[in-house]
């Protein structure tokens, strides 16, 4: 007779779709395959340790690649040297008195992720993390009456301590995402 | 109190009057998640699983407590040591 944790599923699934499940909700990837109450302790866990480190650190913990520190985007601009009109070089930055400025994320995508390395771990959280990063970013802007921004930025240990506990949900959900892709190989096999 | 009530959960970060005193024990939901998930995972029954997360809990927060400590003695063994 078929525990609850251990129900038969229909069919078999591919491991790259229960990755997938597993990535847009956590746990998803155990309940395709039957495992119910492995699906819900493991996706209630990754997602209340992701809500507890936006709640201590606020949604600004979380560092968008591509944007800056206000919340507009990053971009990379070319202008020739003053002292060499020959060399032409590249500066980056939110609010430059150059035209024509290109995106960061377009024109260095991987540099650009690897200045805000978290976000890799963070990410892997699933879709909640993309909408905490929006979040941040909104969160990020200054009001359009040239006020303060609507959410506060963390520092120090508080900001250590959101970014670990995100980071670590994010880890987690790479680890169940794996580990239910690999039982769905086994069981096709 | 008042730091408290005035606190937007998820706009501002924790009150500083607050966290200052408690920061250490956030360590514990931190040691318990990770070890859940954990277990979920090597566990062939989730029977087993509250059991052995306790315990790997237990474990990692004493290895902590140990580096802790181990970290603390070189400091003053350092400190001692150069006058």
């Amino acid at each position: 007779m078929p525990t609850p944790q251990n129900e038969p599923h229909q069919g078999n699934l591919s491991p790259t779709a229960v990755a997938a499940a597993g990535w847009l909700m956590p746990g998803a990837g155990y309940w395709l395959l039957g495992q119910r109450q492995r699906a819900i302790t493991v996706g209630v866990t990754v997602l209340m340790l992701f809500v507890a480190g936006l709640l201590i650190g606020g949604v600004r913990s979380l560092e968008v690649p591509g944007y800056g520190t206000h919340g507009q985007r990053t971009n990379v601009y070319l202008y020739r040297d003053s002292h060499n009109s020959d060399q032409i070089d590249e500066t980056t930055g939110d609010d430059l008195p150059y035209a024509d400025g290109v995106w960061i994320l377009r024109a260095h995508p991987l540099d650009e992720i690897r200045n805000k390395p978290w976000s890799i771990a963070q990410v892997m959280a699933g879709p909640l993390s993309i909408a905490g990063a929006f979040g941040s970013v909104i969160a990020s802007e200054h009001s359009p009456n040239g006020g303060p921004p609507l959410g506060a930025k963390s520092h120090a240990r508080v900001n250590e301590i959101a970014v670990l506990y995100t980071a670590v949900a994010g880890m987690l959900n790479l680890l169940a995402m794996i580990d239910a892709a690999h039982r769905a190989a086994q069981e096709a096999a | 109190m008042t730091f408290v009530l005035a606190w937007k959960p998820f706009l501002q970060p924790l009150p500083g009057a607050w966290h200052d005193s408690v920061w250490p024990l956030l360590i514990l939901p931190l040691c318990l998640a990770v070890s859940v998930v954990y277990k979920s995972i090597k566990c062939d029954s989730m029977r087993q699983v509250p059991r052995q997360a306790a315990e790997i809990t237990l474990w990692i927060l004493l290895g902590m407590g140990g580096a802790a400590v181990a970290l603390a003695g070189l400091v003053k063994g350092v400190e001692m040591w150069r006058g």
